[in-house]
């Protein structure tokens, strides 16, 4: 079964084909870099801006080729879902200027972001793990791995045909997300940036709240990795107590899965209560005000670089308590 | 290959960790948990806000706000913050729609004469308000964590790059001084002045504050900004060092230099595209950022060339879509401590756990009170129809026994002898003859009727009624706690309507018997999540009563939930759940319509009375016996107790 019909059969590259649309978004985001970051806010800035969002350009494919233009995204949507179904751009307003992005996703159901062709460079985004997406459903988040497939290419490279490597990387991130999705949430995001900016220093903390969640899912039930797999978590996931977790997993049988399911869910608890307590630190961000780190997380989510410049913590406060629990279930996680 | 479950297997964090507000308007949920996310929010947040209007307005009835939701379309804003913001919004708007008393510092204004002092003055008087209200709504125990933090998420909302005004400025450092290292990032020499002077004002006010009376404490600010003004402090606020060439003044601590600083063309752009902002907005505030006047005006009269703009704007909008310019329309006019266009509609209703068969299964119930009946001839022929049976029931009742009670005269109200009105303030005996006489009200015991008014019960409508008013004229004159209540669904609604009011101790009888005429029937039924929720509600209060039970059914169940039963079993595990956690002493009686003789609850219940379904004469006067028989019998049980 072919997971992307639409894709196998192609002659060009998707990128080719793609590349006059994605001309005309550079174009685009030029004239936004122009006037937003240097501030040329001109007539004939604002005019050229205006001609390049209004400008029509061909998309042309094996079998189809249309004229469309970036301000009539009805008919740009429409000769997008014939060149692929499961291209999307998203176009949104920010600051009054327009930003894009235009990715590939895995389809329908359990759908994840397997390329990105193109993303304007002014879009900030909060949690680099997912994107939001408008859908006829309501907005949809997915699971962003189109950041892994540089690597996974390369690796596949020496290992797979040049003609199968773009369905075998397409695999690969496939196989990969049914096991991601079950890890990553976007819930986790305060903790993944008080880790990520090094204001908690734990450097187990990800892999077990990421451990944790997997295991409230009964997926590991008749779960086998494939050597993709494998080799994505062992050179390219970058969390390598993660890895060796999954090979534990792997290996176990599915009475003693159930067993340490059964487990986590009683370590989930006290573990979310000890990050509390962490979070319940004070921290003073001006000379004489302290507040709780939780509110600092909550005020500055967007700027935690200032957080770790400006935030002095109080020195009594230790993380003791959480690195060895965190530690503890880790080990007891992978002595089963 | 990977092998995998069944796709349809669990896949989302709420399938082990449930459902709770915070999952309120998250996107990628399946419709049916987004739909009860969403009422468990509006049921918090309903309460939330009535705590916080009571808080400021003890008197108040109604809320004058709805729901602020706007915090569910911020793109940016993670979703773990998003209850922080809406909840917090709705507390806050709450209290400033309620409250009695806002600052006003007209008046002080209208004193000085210096222009920059009145203008500086009309800048601070309305976050200084805020900030009073919100600090005050802090001192409430119940809602102090929740302003708090929306304090911290709304201060995502602001940026210290982005204080483009001097209102900007002050109310910053009003709400988020703590939170901002402001005199180290902001960019000019103006600001950071501007921004000292307001937290000065603020430690001030902050020192002097009562804890708890709001109106005391705009009572105290209004003094000490009158003394601040006449101070010479104010003088040296206006004393400014002229600003550099490039207009933007000394920075802080050289953060022009890593690129934080706004450049001047973003400072003009989000001028121009900000639709609230007019072209006098722009001339007035631009100073205050440290552009020379004459500067700005050149700059932004070439910036809103009219037709440039809009044509760039139609294309920028055709472009995203974004005709209604939802999300940069937020990003430019969300005011932290402002009501906004997004409020949510409350979905009503209250979530009902209960145990059926060993599992817990939830369900939202609409409850209302029951409009009175306006058809007062109706009112008085259900009235008459039910007076044989309200007879006999007395007679039963009542026959060895007066009305209990013991009673005390009334010390006020009606009841003035006229001539002896002169003695009114030395004397009690201005009061007549006729005094009032009022029951002490003590209740022994908690009797609850409850209607089934499903489609199936449209031809017993009338001798339910008939009933329902009989047994509310008997009760009247017993120590009780009497409550009714009738069941059924309308739509996918699923309505519990009071038909006396269950908050009141001892309720208006006749107003009762008015809400009973009125009551209408439904099309299906819930039966067992519409009883938990009348009982386990009635738990709430008179948990300590003995309970008698009057179910009025005619046995046609239908299912609430999905557990693997019938939902006649459904409601023997609502019996049984009453009896074992919600009620110490509970005594259930079925008021069959099912025919005579068969019922499938013998065992579960105490006591089974079988009625005719049509309303007659005869058919009346023998169920009466029976009736009268078992209220007799229910008198005899609690004066046991």
């Amino acid at each position: 079964m072919h997971i992307f019909p639409t894709t196998h059969k192609r002659r060009k590259p998707l990128g080719e084909i793609l590349l006059p649309l994605i001309n005309q978004l550079r174009e685009v985001d030029h004239w936004v870099y122009t006037m937003k970051v240097k501030g040329h806010f001109f007539r004939e800035n604002m005019a050229m801006l205006k001609e390049a969002l209004t400008k029509e350009f061909m998309m042309v494919d094996r079998t189809y080729r249309s004229k469309v233009a970036l301000n009539t995204p009805m008919n740009l949507r429409k000769a997008l879902r014939l060149i692929d179904h499961n291209l999307i751009l998203e176009a949104k307003a920010e600051n009054g200027f327009p930003a894009f992005h235009l990715f590939r996703t895995s389809g329908y159901r359990d759908s994840f972001v397997l390329e990105t062709y193109y993303k304007s460079p002014h879009v900030k985004t909060t949690d680099p793990r997912f994107v939001r997406v408008d859908g006829h459903m309501g907005d949809q988040i997915l699971l962003d791995l189109s950041h892994f497939r540089e690597d996974v290419r390369k690796v596949l490279e020496e290992i797979v045909n040049t003609s199968e490597l773009y369905e075998a990387t397409d695999r690969t991130l496939t196989n990969v997300a049914r096991v991601l999705r079950y890890h990553e949430h976007e819930d986790q995001l305060p903790v993944l940036l008080l880790h990520d900016y090094g204001i908690l220093n734990i450097p187990q903390i990800l892999t077990v709240l990421r451990i944790l969640y997997g295991l409230q899912f009964k997926y590991y039930e008749g779960m086998a990795l494939d050597e993709h797999t494998i080799m994505f978590f062992n050179q390219i996931y970058g969390d390598s107590d993660l890895f060796q977790y999954l090979l534990k997993m792997d290996r176990l049988d599915d009475r003693k899965r159930r067993e340490l399911t059964t487990k986590a869910r009683s370590w989930y608890g006290p573990f979310l209560e000890q990050l509390d307590v962490q979070l319940s630190q004070s921290v003073f961000m001006n000379k004489d005000e302290s507040i709780e780190l939780r509110g600092v997380l909550m005020g500055h989510y967007k700027r935690m670089d200032w957080v770790a410049e400006y935030a002095h913590f109080n020195p009594q406060v230790t993380e003791v308590t959480l690195e060895e629990m965190a530690k503890r279930i880790y080990e007891q996680v992978m002595n089963i | 290959m990977m092998n995998y479950p069944d796709i349809y297997a669990e896949t989302l964090k709420q399938d082990w960790k449930g459902l709770s507000a915070m999952d309120a308007f998250r996107p990628g949920l399946p419709f049916y948990y987004r739909d009860h996310a969403n009422r468990l929010f509006y049921q918090l947040c309903t309460v939330k806000m009535e705590t916080s209007a009571h808080f400021v307005d003890p008197s108040f009835t109604e809320l004058r706000v709805k729901p602020q939701v706007v915090f569910a379309y911020l793109r940016d804003i993670p979703h773990t913050f998003r209850l922080a913001g809406n909840l917090g919004l709705s507390i806050f708007c709450v209290a400033d729609e309620h409250r009695k008393q806002r600052l006003n510092l007209s008046d002080i204004t209208q004193r000085v004469t210096d222009p920059d002092k009145v203008a500086l003055m009309k800048l601070i008087e309305d976050p200084l308000d805020k900030w009073i209200l919100s600090e005050h709504l802090c001192t409430s125990d119940d809602l102090r964590n929740d302003v708090i933090n929306y304090r911290y998420v709304s201060a995502s909302l602001v940026s210290p790059l982005e204080q483009v005004t001097a209102a900007d400025v002050i109310k910053t450092a009003f709400f988020y001084s703590e939170l901002l290292p402001f005199d180290r990032v902001l960019n000019s020499r103006q600001k950071i002045h501007l921004y000292d002077l307001a937290v000065q004002i603020k430690q001030k006010i902050k020192s002097y504050r009562d804890e708890g009376d709001l109106d005391q404490n705009i009572h105290i600010t209004r003094n000490l900004m009158c003394e601040w003004l006449d101070s010479s402090e104010a003088d040296l606020f206006f004393d400014i060092p002229d600003l550099n060439a490039d207009g933007k003044g000394t920075p802080g601590n050289g953060h022009e230099s890593s690129g934080l600083a706004p450049s001047k063309g973003e400072v003009l752009v989000q001028h121009s595209l900000n639709p609230n902002l007019s072209f006098s907005d722009v001339e007035v505030d631009l100073p205050m950022i440290g552009i020379n006047q004459e500067k700005a005006h050149e700059n932004a009269t070439q910036i809103l060339d009219q037709n440039q703009v809009e044509e760039m704007l139609k294309a920028v909008m055709e472009a995203t879509e974004t005709y209604d310019d939802l999300t940069n329309t937020l990003k430019g006019k969300v005011d932290p401590f402002k009501a906004t266009q997004f409020e949510g509609e409350v979905i009503p209703g209250q979530e009902i756990k209960m145990t059926i068969g060993g599992t817990i299964y939830s369900g939202f119930v609409n409850e209302s009170l029951t409009p009175i009946c306006q058809d007062l001839v109706e009112i008085e022929r259900l009235i008459g129809r039910s007076t044989p049976l309200v007879d006999k029931m007395k007679k039963l009742v009542f026959k060895r026994q007066t009305p209990s009670g013991t009673r005390k005269l009334s010390q006020s109200g009606s009841g003035f002898h006229k001539n002896r009105m002169i003695l009114y303030p030395v004397s009690n005996i201005i009061y007549s003859k006729r005094k009032i006489m009022l029951r002490m009200t003590v209740s022994r015991v908690l009797v609850i009727l409850i209607l089934d008014a499903s489609g199936s019960m449209r031809s017993a409508l009338e001798i339910t009624k008939i009933f329902s008013i009989s047994l509310t004229e008997v009760v009247r004159g017993l120590n009780c706690e009497f409550i009714a209540a009738a069941y059924g669904d309308v739509g996918s609604d699923i309505k519990v309507n009071y038909l006396s009011n269950r908050n009141m101790h001892n309720s208006n009888h006749d107003e009762t018997i008015a809400r009973i005429a009125g009551s209408k029937i439904m099309s299906e039924q819930s039966d067992s999540l519409c009883l938990a929720s009348i009982l386990h509600h009635a738990s709430l209060r008179h948990h300590h009563l003995p309970l008698f039970v009057l179910h009025l059914t005619d046995e046609g169940f239908g299912k609430s939930t999905h557990a693997p039963c019938s939902a006649q079993d459904e409601v023997i595990d609502v019996y049984r759940q009453c009896r074992e956690q919600w009620f110490a002493n509970a005594h259930f009686t079925l008021v069959s319509f099912r025919g005579s003789g068969t019922t499938g609850l013998q065992e579960y219940v105490d006591e089974v009375i079988h009625f005719p379904r049509v309303a007659t004469e005869d058919n009346i006067n023998t169920s009466a016996e029976r009736l009268g028989e078992y209220v007799t019998h229910l008198i005899k049980d609690f004066q046991r107790m």
